[in-house]
């Protein structure tokens, strides 16, 4: 879903470079050939070199494919893709009902964008490339690792309700040669965070999040995350993340250690029965931006230095408003249901329209963000 | 262009996998010919639903083979669409994605997906452009179209899916309830449940928002059971959402869960009939689950009687159902079942083998919650100045209960 704006700049200029470079990291070392078994899918994410990393919730496990969709595009094409929701239907021969779009990404240097879609009982990927064609990514014989992701409750004692219980992954992300992924339990209200080095080794640390909330800090909660960032804020790499239950909050990244409670800063309110769907950082004029996509809001345009320089915690304060904290940009874009970065100068969403009701894939200048 | 329908007919086959195939088979031709000798027919007994047009020669199929070995442009001539409407009148929706292959001079089709059940195909024959990919001349009658609808129908696995069970089963639920499981007979379609979801007041309202809209949505690995919140942000005290709209279930007053026909299994079987539940709202539960006020009673010596806790509350089904566990004195788990008593008061482990004497522990992982979500850990909503009195176990990750079989 989002790819940290410094590597995204970094792969368009050594795009071509990469490719022939040894010096690189070895990200693909410990794949195996063979197929991906997807129970369910949800949430995806680039990472490097074309390996995109898929969310199974009913596995429980987090999969990075080599796509080897790595050639740079020569020109880069801003393409429209009008009722992709019902071109996916027919595609896969079902009726919209029969289809649901779970998850965007962007691969950064190919620019074809890949979906995770759920039809029927089936996960399926599906690639839209810059002509608007899509196709399938067939999983059955591909290059590719898995990680299954460890369950805070002992083999032992999850057995006999090891049939019922599911993570659904919410977000991935990955930044800084880790993949960040925040889960959601069926059964118990716990907001659990995996940070893991990549490429998969067995090692993962699971972190405990809580916030304040409300005034002075009075009551304190988990609640699970529903879209987060890694940023920078100053030199301190962060996870920005947003709740089911709308807070902005940040955790510093060092701080994310195995089976401990990790208080955040809330930094604002985005509005109450909004949730926030994807947060993106990009650059416009060479100054970056974070972006926020909403359920029931604008798109929200934030300054990471106004976030940066946020030193309380909202939780020190009564709210005075439906919204509070960090300041934010309203831009007249509503009904964007997935956004992410497309090159330099577009972000690219799926986007309902409010004239006709159609969703829609296309590009969005930054020029105007 | 002109077009004319020459003919149609409603054939229907049956066959040994338990599906039916309606077909409404049509011929359309631009100029008044011979009626083509092409023709399309289904193959479902091997279960894979085959489309098999038939009726080409053989000398313009073995021109195919050289022209196009990887099959990729058999779409172009022999493409399949949802729905019953031509392409040109669904705004060049892509055809359906499936495999091609040359079978006994005819050329097959197997889509990548099942068909949907009781929806039409449209599967058509482009006369011309198959000359056209094999190079051979196209004349007035290659330019034919001929189309094919067809619906598939499952006589076997037709049977509505029904709810079989909703938690907490009790009909006064706390003001602060959490979440709901709903249990269904049969494998649902997920990603549009909420539709079909809907909490009525006592006056019959519907109450709008009172579920957390979660994507992914909480579904068991087996697809028949879901998980439903009540919003937390307006739960939780204080909270903005809670302060704004109030919470989601107000005391004393009456609910009515319903779960309307509309939800569908993978099928596409409506559910039988829709499903209510009603519950009162009583006071709400600040207050964690207190082990030291658990009822249990312990098994005879050298049998397999039941081993229980009463709680003296309800607690939530899956969890409870997931998180207490038996050790023998050489910590290995015990093998056993259990039972989740009457309104969710009660855990019930019955031993596979005989109890023999010595020492058992049991073992209650303590995020367990009762049903507002109150783990034996902290509390849903936590005021952060609870948590001076805290039990040593609520730091731990396992509160282990001891008792000892004796000798018989």
């Amino acid at each position: 879903m989002k790819f940290v704006l410094k590597t995204l700049l970094f792969l368009l200029i050594t795009g071509n470079f990469l490719l022939a470079n040894n010096t690189n990291p070895n990200y693909t070392k410990n794949f195996v050939m063979g197929e991906i078994q997807l129970k369910s899918v949800s949430a995806l994410a680039f990472g490097p070199q074309g390996i995109l990393f898929l969310g199974d919730p009913m596995n429980a496990a987090v999969y990075a494919l080599d796509t080897k969709d790595n050639s740079p595009i020569s020109a880069f094409e801003s393409f429209e893709v009008a009722d992709i929701d019902k071109k996916i239907a027919s595609y896969l021969g079902s009726d919209l009902e029969g289809i649901s779009i779970k998850d965007m990404a962007v691969n950064p240097i190919s620019k074809n964008v890949y979906l995770s879609v759920i039809r029927m009982e089936s996960p399926v990927i599906i690639k839209v490339d810059s002509q608007g064609n899509l196709s399938e990514v067939t999983l059955d014989n591909v290059y590719h690792s898995k990680i299954d992701l460890e369950n805070p409750i002992s083999e032992t004692a999850e057995s006999r309700g090891r049939k019922l219980r599911t993570w659904a992954i919410s977000d991935l992300a990955f930044s800084d040669e880790k993949l960040f992924i925040a889960g959601l339990s069926n059964e118990e209200f716990a907001s659990t965070f995996w940070t893991i080095p990549f490429p998969f080794t067995e090692k993962q640390t699971l972190t405990n999040l809580e916030i304040y909330h409300a005034a002075h800090g009075k009551y304190e909660t988990q609640s699970p995350i529903k879209t987060f960032l890694p940023y920078s804020f100053g030199d301190e790499p962060q996870i920005l993340a947003s709740y089911t239950c709308t807070p902005l909050v940040t955790f510093p990244v060092n701080k994310l250690e195995g089976g401990k409670k990790l208080m955040g800063k809330t930094v604002a309110e985005l509005g109450n029965r909004n949730t926030p769907l994807d947060i993106i950082s990009y650059e416009k004029d060479g100054k970056p931006f974070i972006l926020i996509a909403n359920s029931n809001r604008t798109l929200m345009k934030i300054d990471p230095n106004d976030i940066a320089s946020f030193e309380k915690s909202l939780d020190q304060k009564v709210p005075s408003s439906d919204t509070d904290g960090v300041k934010f940009l309203s831009i007249a874009q509503i009904g964007i249901q997935q956004l992410d970065n497309f090159d330099e100068n577009n972000v690219l969403v799926i986007q309902r329209s409010v004239d006709d009701g159609s969703l829609n894939l296309k590009p969005i200048s930054k020029k105007r963000l | 262009m002109f077009s004319k329908e020459l003919f149609a007919f409603l054939l229907m086959m049956k066959n040994l996998s338990g599906f039916i195939l309606i077909c409404f088979t049509s011929f359309q031709f631009t100029f008044a010919q011979v009626a083509p000798e092409f023709n399309f027919s289904f193959d479902s007994i091997s279960g894979t639903h085959k489309l098999i047009l038939s009726g080409l020669e053989k000398e313009d199929l073995q021109k195919l083979k050289m022209t196009d070995p990887e099959f990729s442009r058999f779409q172009e001539f022999f493409p399949v669409y949802f729905g019953k409407n031509a392409p040109e009148k669904t705004e060049n929706l892509p055809p359906v994605a499936g495999k091609y292959v040359l079978e006994n001079d005819a050329i097959c089709f197997t889509p990548r997906y099942p068909y949907l059940l009781r929806k039409s195909y449209y599967a058509c024959f482009y006369a011309g452009k198959f000359k056209n990919i094999i190079n051979s001349p196209v004349n007035d009658f290659n330019e034919n179209l001929i189309s094919f609808v067809f619906m598939v129908e499952n006589t076997l696995d037709n049977q509505p899916p029904e709810v079989t069970q909703v938690y907490p089963s009790l009909d006064v639920i706390p003001q602060n309830q959490l979440r709901i499981y709903i249990h269904f007979s049969k494998k649902m379609l997920t990603g549009h449940s909420l539709e079909h979801i809907k909490l009525y007041n006592q006056k019959g309202e519907p109450e709008e928002n009172a579920f957390l809209h979660l994507d992914p949505e909480l579904w068991d690995p087996s697809g028949k059971r879901l998980t439903i919140w009540f919003d937390p942000g307006r739960i939780k005290r204080d909270l903005s959402p809670n302060l704004q709209y109030g919470v989601p279930l107000r005391v004393g007053e009456k609910y009515t869960l319903q779960i309307s026909t509309a939800f569908k299994d993978i099928q596409g079987n409506r559910l039988h009939q829709s499903f209510e539940k009603t519950f009162v709202v009583g006071k709400a539960d600040r207050s964690s689950p207190k082990p030291e006020n658990w009822e249990i009673t312990y098994p005879e010596p050298n049998s397999t009687q039941p081993l229980s806790i009463f709680f003296n509350e309800a607690m939530d089904q899956a969890l409870t159902s997931r998180m207490i566990e038996v050790f023998d004195e050489n910590n290995m788990v015990k093998q056993g079942s259990v039972t989740i008593g009457k309104e969710e008061k009660s855990w019930t482990f019955t031993p596979s083998e005989n109890w023999i004497s010595g020492k058992y522990q049991i073992s209650i992982n303590t995020k367990l919650e009762d049903l507002a979500g109150n783990s034996l850990q902290r509390l849903f909503d936590a005021e952060t100045t609870q948590f001076s009195t805290t039990p040593s176990f609520k730091t731990k990750d396992f509160l282990t209960l001891e008792f000892e079989i004796p000798a018989f």
